[in-house]
C-alpha cells in the first residue's frame, strides 16, 4: 500500500529529480520577490524552525534540478511555472541558458568532532576551515562537472584557473586547471580526515590548516574558465544545516563570510536553534548593506494568503499522486450535515430562550432580536449570529446600565455596526466550548494551524489522509460511505494530532520541557480565561501576552548573561520556546503609547487551549506575573469571568 | 485480493472494537509490519499476503472480545524472526561467536593476553587451529550456506558440512584437505596429531525445548538427540575417530536463537553425554539471542490470550496432534512461545499462530508446515 504522501518530504527526492519538481511549489520563491531585495548582490540567510522548506528551496538551485526542469517544463505546466519563476531571478536566460552554478553543501554534525580534539581554539577553526575550503572545492567542481556535462574526471582539465593569490595555501599556488585542483583537493581531504580519525594523533605535526575561507575567492567566476572562456556563470554556495555546527564554528563562519564580502554568492541556511538566546531575543538582527535574512516563517506571516495558496499548493500535489482528479481542499467539508441539522436546531433554541429571557422585554433591543428571528441564514450561521447577538446584548446592557439610557431603540444600522466578524469569530468559539459545536475544521484554519510552518501543515494534512483513506476502507464495506471528513471529525482529528501526537513529541524533543510545559500551559489557560468572558471584550479572543520592550531589554541584555539573574530562567525559557517554535513573537508593536513584543502560541496549541488563531489578541503582562506563572503556573484570579 | 477490500475486510473485524485514531494506528501498524515483515513468511500459501491472512484468521474468532485479545497479541507480544534478521545472526556467528573461542584458546596455550588480538590472530598457531576446524550444521535451518558466503577467504568450502552424519568417505576427504592445505600453509608434512581436526562446530537456528538436541530417555536408560547421534558417529566408528583428535577434541554447539528453557535442558545433560562416551572434554553451548523465559506466555503476562489457546473452538486436536506430541495447544513441550521463525512458525509456539491451513476448526496466522505427516 502507498505511503502516506503528507510524510515525505520534497527535499528526500533529489535523487529523484523529477519527483522532486512534482513536489515542489513554486509559491516559496516568492521570498524572494521582496522589495529592495538583490537575491543576486548580497549573502542571503535563510532562517526558520525545522521544516520550513529550506533545504527543498535550496536544492532547486543544484544543476541537477535546473537541468531537469528545462526538459520537463516543456511538457508539465507545473514546472513550466517553476521555470518561469527562476527564469524571473535570472537563473535563466532567454535562451534557456543556466546563468547559476549552484552548490549545496550540508553541513553534519561530524563537524562538531573537531571540537573535542586536543587543540587551542585557533588550531581547531584552522582545521575546519581548511575542511570547509576542500568541500567547497570540490562541490564547486563537481557541479561544474554537471551543468558542463563532463563524462570522466579527466574533463575537470578543462576548467582553468585564472590567477592565484597570496591568501591561498602554499601547496595550490601552482595549480592551475580543475584536475589538479580536484586531485589535490581529495588527496588534502583524506589526508586530514585521517589525521583526524587517527588514534595516535600526534600534536606536533599538525594538519597544514588556514584560517581564511580562500575557496571564496579561488572559485569566483572571474577566476575559472571552460575551456579558455571565462566562465559566464555566476556561482552559488549554499551552505546548509549551519545549525549542527557548534557555536564557536557557526559564529566563525558566519562572520567570516560576512567580513569577507565574497565575490561569489553565498546563501546560509539554518534553524533558529542556531541562534544564541541574545539573537533569539532579536530575530538575529544582522541585516546589512551586503546581505539579507530572510525568516521564511515571517515572510509568510506577512502574507497569510499566499502561505494558504502556497500549502494548498503542496497538498494538492501530495494528494494528486492517490487521487488525481481532486483537490485536497475537496476532501474537507465546510458545511454541516443534515444529520446535525436538529442539534444545531438545539442550539439556537437555547441560545434564543436565554437571549428571550434576558433581553426580550426590554424595548432597547426589540428590532434586533426581531432581525434575528427573520434570519433565512444556514442554521449554523444562525446559531453565530443568534451567539453574536447575545454577546453584544450583554456588552450593550453593561453600558447602558452605565449611561442610564435604557429607553432608545437600537436600529439594524447599529447592529451592522457592531457585528463584526471578530464577533462572529467569538461567536464561534463560544459555541465550541458551550455546545461542541466544531471550529477548527475547513482548509482555511487548518493552513492557520500551520502557524506559517510547511512541516506542519504537512504533519496535520497527512492525519486528514489517514482519515480520507480510512474512508475509503470504509466506502468498501458501507456502499455510499463518503470520503470527506466532516467539520466534527476535522476538529476530533486536529486535538488529537495537538494533545497526543504534538505534545508528546515535545516531551522527547524540547529540553527541560516539563518548565515549559508549566508557562505555556500559564499562557494557553491566562489566554482562554481572557476570551472566553461574556462581553468577549477582546473579540475574537486573545492567543498571546506582551511584555513592554524595555522589559525584553532586560531580558536580552541583561537577565541572559547572568545566571544569578532572577529573570535569568524566565528569559532561556522564552529563548527556548522561540527556538522550538512553540512561540512566535513580533517586536516594537506600538500599542497604548508604548512599545511592546509580543509573544503568540504557535497556532498549532491555540486548538489545545480552544483559542482564536488570529494574530493581534494579546494583552499586555509584566515580567513579574510572567516569572509567577512559569514558576507556579496561572491560577485564574477573577472566575466571574468565565461563561461557562 | 484487492488491497482496500483487504483493509475493508480488515475494518469489518476490528473496525468497532477501537476509536477511528487506534483504528488508523492498527493500520499503520499492521500495514508497516506486513511490508518489513511478515509478507516474507515462506509457508503462506501463493498469492496469500499479512493482512488478507490477518483478516481470515480474526475472522476465526467466535466473538469481538477475543478478537481483541487476538489483534492485540499479535501487536504487543508477536516474535517474528524476519529473514535480514536471522541472516544477520548466522553472519554474526563467526566473529562475534567462534573467532574469540579461538582466540581464547591460543591465548591460553600460548600464554598470550586475549586482548592482543592482532597478534593472536596473525599467528600460524591461530591459522593452524582455525583450519583443523570443522563446521556442521545440525539441520537445513543452520544455513551454512550463508555462514560459508559471510566468512569467505577465513574458512575453506571443506570444512563446512550441512549436515552432522558424516560418511567415512567425506571424513577422509576432508581430512586430506586438512592435509593439503596445512602442509601448504606450515611448509612442511604435518605430524600425525597436525592432521586430525580438533574443534568441532555444530549450528542450528532454533531450539525451543532442547529435546532433539539431547534428552534423557528414563525409559529406555538412554542418552537421545542429534547431539548423542553425532559422539557416536565420531566416537564409535573407528574409521571416522582417526579423523578427529577424539582425546581432546572441542565441541562446541551454536544456535542462533535458544530458549532459556531450551539451553536449560541441553546443558543439564550434558554429564550424561560425558559419562556415556568417556569424554575428557564436554561440550559447550553457545547462543546468539537468548530468548529468556519472560517471553513465555502465562495467565498473567498474556492478556487472555492464554485462554484463547485453552478454548477448544480454537484448537484442532485432530489435525494438530500424534502419537509423538500429544497436546499442543501451548506448543509442542508446553513452550508457550509467541515466536514465529520466516520460513516456518515451531510449533513451540501456540496453537492458534502456526496451526495447519488446512485444520477444519481454526487455521493458524503463520501457519506452519507439518513435519511428521502421515500419508
Amino acid at each position: 500500500m502507498m505511503i502516506n504522501p503528507f510524510y515525505s518530504r520534497a527535499s528526500e527526492y533529489i535523487e529523484l529529480d523529477d519527483k522532486f519538481l512534482t513536489l515542489f511549489s513554486p509559491e516559496i520563491l516568492s521570498i524572494f520577490n521582496q522589495n529592495s531585495f538583490n537575491l543576486w548582490k548580497n549573502i542571503n540567510i535563510i532562517r526558520s524552525s525545522p521544516g520550513g522548506g529550506k533545504t527543498t528551496l535550496l536544492k532547486l538551485f543544484t544543476p541537477q534540478v535546473l537541468k531537469k526542469l528545462r526538459e520537463t517544463k516543456k511538457h508539465q505546466d507545473h514546472d513550466r511555472e517553476i521555470f518561469s519563476c527562476l527564469k524571473n531571478l535570472d537563473v535563466y536566460d532567454n535562451e534557456e541558458n543556466i546563468k547559476v552554478i549552484g552548490t549545496l553543501l550540508s553541513f553534519n554534525t561530524e563537524y562538531v568532532s573537531i571540537e573535542f580534539l586536543q587543540f587551542t581554539e585557533s588550531q581547531k577553526i584552522r582545521v575546519f576551515f581548511s575542511l570547509v575550503n576542500i568541500r567547497i572545492i570540490l562541490s564547486v567542481l563537481q557541479s561544474i562537472y554537471f551543468l558542463k556535462n563532463f563524462t570522466t574526471e579527466e574533463d575537470y582539465s578543462r576548467i582553468g584557473i585564472v590567477k592565484n593569490n597570496d591568501s591561498l595555501p602554499l601547496s595550490i599556488r601552482n595549480i592551475s586547471n580543475g584536475f589538479d585542483l580536484y586531485q589535490w583537493a581529495c588527496d588534502q581531504e583524506e589526508f586530514i580526515c585521517k589525521k583526524i580519525d587517527s588514534v595516535y594523533f600526534d600534536n606536533q605535526k599538525i594538519i597544514d590548516g588556514t584560517d581564511t575561507l580562500y575557496s571564496l575567492d579561488l572559485l569566483a567566476n572571474q577566476n575559472l574558465t571552460i575551456d579558455g572562456k571565462l566562465l559566464n556563470e555566476r556561482i552559488l554556495i549554499m551552505l546548509d544545516d549551519v545549525h549542527n555546527l557548534s557555536a564557536f564554528q557557526r559564529q566563525h563562519l558566519v562572520s567570516t563570510i560576512i567580513h569577507k564580502r565574497p565575490p561569489i554568492n553565498i546563501w546560509i541556511s539554518e534553524r533558529l536553534k542556531a541562534l544564541t538566546m541574545d539573537e533569539l531575543f532579536s530575530e538575529g538582527d544582522t541585516e546589512g548593506r551586503d546581505m539579507n535574512t530572510i525568516y521564511i516563517e515571517k515572510f509568510w506571516q506577512k502574507k497569510h494568503g499566499s502561505f494558504e495558496k502556497f500549502a494548498k499548493s503542496v497538498a494538492n500535489r501530495r494528494i494528486a499522486t492517490p487521487f488525481e482528479t481532486r483537490d485536497f481542499a475537496s476532501f474537507l467539508i465546510e458545511e454541516f450535515e443534515e444529520s446535525e441539522h436538529k442539534r444545531i436546531k438545539d442550539v439556537i433554541e437555547t441560545i434564543k430562550e436565554r437571549v428571550l429571557a434576558e433581553y426580550g422585554t426590554t424595548l432597547r433591543y426589540q428590532s434586533w432580536i426581531s432581525l434575528k428571528e427573520m434570519s433565512e441564514n444556514n442554521l449554523y450561521t444562525q446559531a453565530i449570529e443568534w451567539k453574536a447577538l447575545e454577546i453584544l446584548l450583554y456588552r450593550d446592557k453593561n453600558k447602558t446600565q452605565l449611561r442610564l439610557a435604557f429607553d432608545t431603540e437600537l436600529n439594524e444600522v447599529d447592529l451592522g455596526n457592531q457585528e463584526g466578524s471578530d464577533v462572529k469569530a467569538a461567536a464561534q468559539l463560544f459555541l465550541n466550548k458551550e455546545f461542541k459545536l466544531p471550529f477548527y475544521y475547513g482548509i482555511k484554519k487548518i493552513c492557520r494551524l500551520a502557524s506559517f510552518n510547511i512541516e506542519q501543515f504537512l504533519s496535520i494534512a497527512g492525519h486528514f489522509y489517514e482519515e480520507i483513506k480510512n474512508n475509503k476502507i470504509k466506502k468498501v464495506v458501507t456502499n455510499g460511505h463518503k470520503l470527506e471528513i466532516t467539520p466534527e471529525r476535522q476538529e476530533q482529528i486536529v486535538k488529537y494530532y495537538v494533545n497526543k501526537i504534538k505534545w508528546n513529541e515535545l516531551i522527547n524533543k524540547v529540553p527541560n520541557f516539563s518548565q515549559i510545559r508549566i508557562f505555556m500551559d500559564a499562557i494557553g489557560e491566562y489566554c482562554a480565561v481572557e476570551t472566553y468572558t461574556p462581553n468577549a471584550w477582546n473579540s475574537p479572543g486573545i492567543n498571546g501576552v506582551a511584555i513592554l520592550m524595555s522589559d525584553r531589554n532586560l531580558l536580552k541584555n541583561t537577565a541572559l548573561k547572568d545566571k544569578n539573574h532572577m529573570y535569568h530562567s524566565l528569559a532561556k525559557c522564552i529563548a527556548d520556546c522561540i527556538s522550538y517554535n512553540l512561540i512566535n513573537f513580533d517586536l516594537n508593536y506600538n500599542c497604548k503609547n508604548k512599545t511592546w513584543m509580543i509573544l503568540y502560541l504557535n497556532k498549532v496549541y491555540c486548538a489545545k487551549y480552544n483559542l482564536p488563531m488570529n494574530n493581534g489578541g494579546f494583552k499586555e503582562k509584566t515580567l513579574k506575573d510572567l516569572l509567577s506563572w512559569f514558576k507556579n503556573g496561572y491560577k485564574a484570579k477573577n472566575t466571574n469571568k468565565l461563561i461557562l | 485480493m484487492k488491497e482496500d477490500v483487504v483493509h475493508g475486510l480488515f475494518y469489518k473485524l476490528t473496525g468497532t472494537l477501537y476509536s477511528a485514531e487506534e483504528f488508523t494506528s492498527n493500520r499503520k501498524y499492521f500495514q508497516n509490519m506486513a511490508r518489513y515483515k511478515y509478507d516474507g513468511y515462506k509457508q503462506f500459501s501463493p498469492g496469500m499476503r499479512f493482512i488478507e491472512r490477518f483478516a481470515l484468521w480474526l475472522n476465526q474468532f467466535h466473538n469481538m472480545e477475543d478478537r481483541k485479545t487476538a489483534l492485540n497479541f499479535v501487536k504487543n507480544n508477536l516474535v517474528y524472526i524476519s529473514s535480514p534478521e536471522l541472516d544477520l545472526l548466522v553472519s554474526s556467528c563467526f566473529p562475534d561467536v567462534i573467532k574469540p573461542i579461538l582466540i581464547n584458546k591460543i591465548a591460553y596455550e600460548e600464554n598470550i593476553p586475549n586482548y592482543r588480538v592482532n597478534e593472536i590472530v596473525n599467528s600460524i598457531e591461530y591459522k593452524k587451529i582455525l583450519r583443523q576446524s570443522l563446521f556442521f550444521g545440525l539441520s537445513d535451518g543452520a544455513r551454512t550456506e550463508i555462514f560459508r558466503r559471510s566468512n569467505p577467504a577465513t574458512i575453506s568450502h571443506e570444512q563446512v558440512y550441512q549436515t552432522y552424519e558424516l560418511s567415512t568417505k567425506r571424513a577422509d576427504k576432508m581430512q586430506e584437505e586438512l592435509r593439503n592445505d596445512l602442509s601448504d600453509k606450515l611448509g612442511r608434512d604435518l605430524s600425525e596429531s597436525e592432521s586430525k581436526f580438533k574443534i568441532l562446530f555444530l549450528l542450528d537456528d532454533f531450539s525451543a525445548s532442547g529435546t532433539s538436541y539431547l534428552r534423557y530417555d528414563e525409559s529406555e536408560g538412554k542418552i537421545k538427540g542429534k547431539i548423542n547421534a553425532l559422539y557416536e558417529s565420531i566416537f564409535n566408528k573407528t574409521e571416522i575417530e582417526n579423523v578427529f583428535d577424539t582425546e581432546n577434541l572441542e565441541v562446541h554447539i551454536i544456535l542462533y536463537l535458544c530458549t532459556e528453557q531450551a539451553k536449560n535442558s541441553i546443558e543439564s545433560n550434558f554429564n550424561r553425554l560425558a559419562e556415556a562416551h568417556r569424554l575428557r572434554i564436554k561440550p559447550k553451548l553457545h547462543i546468539l539471542h537468548l530468548i529468556n523465559n519472560s517471553y513465555k506466555l502465562t495467565k498473567e503476562n498474556s492478556n487472555g490470550i492464554i485462554e484463547l489457546c485453552n478454548n477448544d473452538k480454537y484448537y484442532d486436536a485432530d489435525e494438530l496432534e500424534d502419537k509423538h506430541t500429544g497436546s499442543v495447544k501451548f506448543g509442542f513441550g508446553e513452550c508457550a512461545l509467541p515466536v514465529v521463525l520466516y520460513h516456518n512458525c515451531p510449533n513451540n509456539s501456540i496453537s492458534i499462530l502456526w496451526a495447519y491451513e488446512n485444520s477444519k476448526k481454526f487455521g493458524g496466522l503463520f501457519p506452519r508446515i507439518p513435519r511428521h505427516k502421515e500419508i
